[in-house]
């Protein structure tokens, strides 16, 4: 009889775990014309890091979910160390964005 | 029609609403108690112990009363994964979690918790930890009068130095 090991993996929704796929691919090689997400970091060097990601593909997602992805994304493009600096990481849409006056350009 | 989840949805918690739920869960705790329903009483504290250890440790990051607070916890779960492996956030209701978070940002950060309000801190979290888990809301049990005076007891001290713990 076989013997294997557990894979423990993040309890995704379907709609999570495509956006976060969708989210690690733009990280890791972002597309000039793609209009969204728009990902904007904030801080770094000796202040905390905050992350934004503006996306309307968020919408069903809670914010926790899309904390949770912003920060298994950011982990798996910059490293644990990077990412123990981050502080805030919060995905919103365009709408929400302005709702909570964040704005970029 | 209005339904009450999509209204609490349409507006994410900020530091300033958690702080006041915990007093509201702290005082429910308190009547449930002395009312004679201990199990649900320390049900409710345990929750007020949770938000406060909560808000304290991200507090320690710069969070200001009107900052929305869900944001927050990936990256505190990130940091502890980085600085204190092991300790599981058992989706953020691990009092242990927070309690270690707290800690060791402190020291981090070069400003540890003084000793007696370190030892006192570990102490009374790790007696109500050993009280209170969040899982006993899908349980049918009793609490023995003793375990419930304590969980009332740890969660009065904590809600007394909430501002220490961070400040």
């Amino acid at each position: 009889m076989p013997f294997a090991k557990l894979v423990h993996t993040n309890h995704r929704s379907a709609t999570g775990a495509q956006l976060s796929g969708e989210l690690l691919a733009e990280w890791r090689n972002p597309h000039a014309e793609s209009r969204e997400p728009i990902i904007i970091k904030d801080g770094g060097g000796s202040k905390p890091v905050h992350l934004y990601v503006i996306w309307s593909a968020w919408q069903p997602v809670d914010q926790l979910e899309r904390s949770e992805i912003i920060m298994d994304v950011y982990e798996q493009v910059a490293g644990i160390e990077e990412a123990a600096n981050v502080t805030i990481a919060m995905g919103l849409t365009e709408q929400e964005a302005h709702r909570l006056g964040i704005y970029y350009r | 029609m209005s339904m009450f989840r999509t209204k609490l949805a349409a507006e994410p918690e900020t530091a300033q609403e958690f702080e006041a739920a915990a007093e509201s869960r702290y005082w429910e705790g308190v009547e449930l108690a002395s009312a004679g329903r201990g199990y649900a009483g320390a049900c409710l504290l345990g929750y007020t112990a949770e938000i406060l250890l909560k808000l304290a440790a991200l507090r320690l990051d710069g969070l200001s009363p009107a900052t929305l607070v869900k944001q927050r916890l990936p990256p505190a779960r990130v940091w502890m994964k980085k600085h204190a492996p092991g300790v599981d956030a058992e989706s953020y209701h691990n009092l242990l979690f927070w309690m270690v978070l707290i800690r060791e940002k402190r020291a981090w950060q070069g400003r540890p918790l003084e000793a007696q309000l370190d030892a006192m801190f570990t102490q009374r979290v790790r007696r109500l930890s050993g009280n209170w888990w969040v899982e006993m809301r899908y349980r049918q049990s009793r609490l023995l009068d003793r375990e419930i005076h304590c969980v009332y007891d740890d969660v009065s001290w904590m809600r007394d130095r909430y501002i220490e713990l961070w400040r």
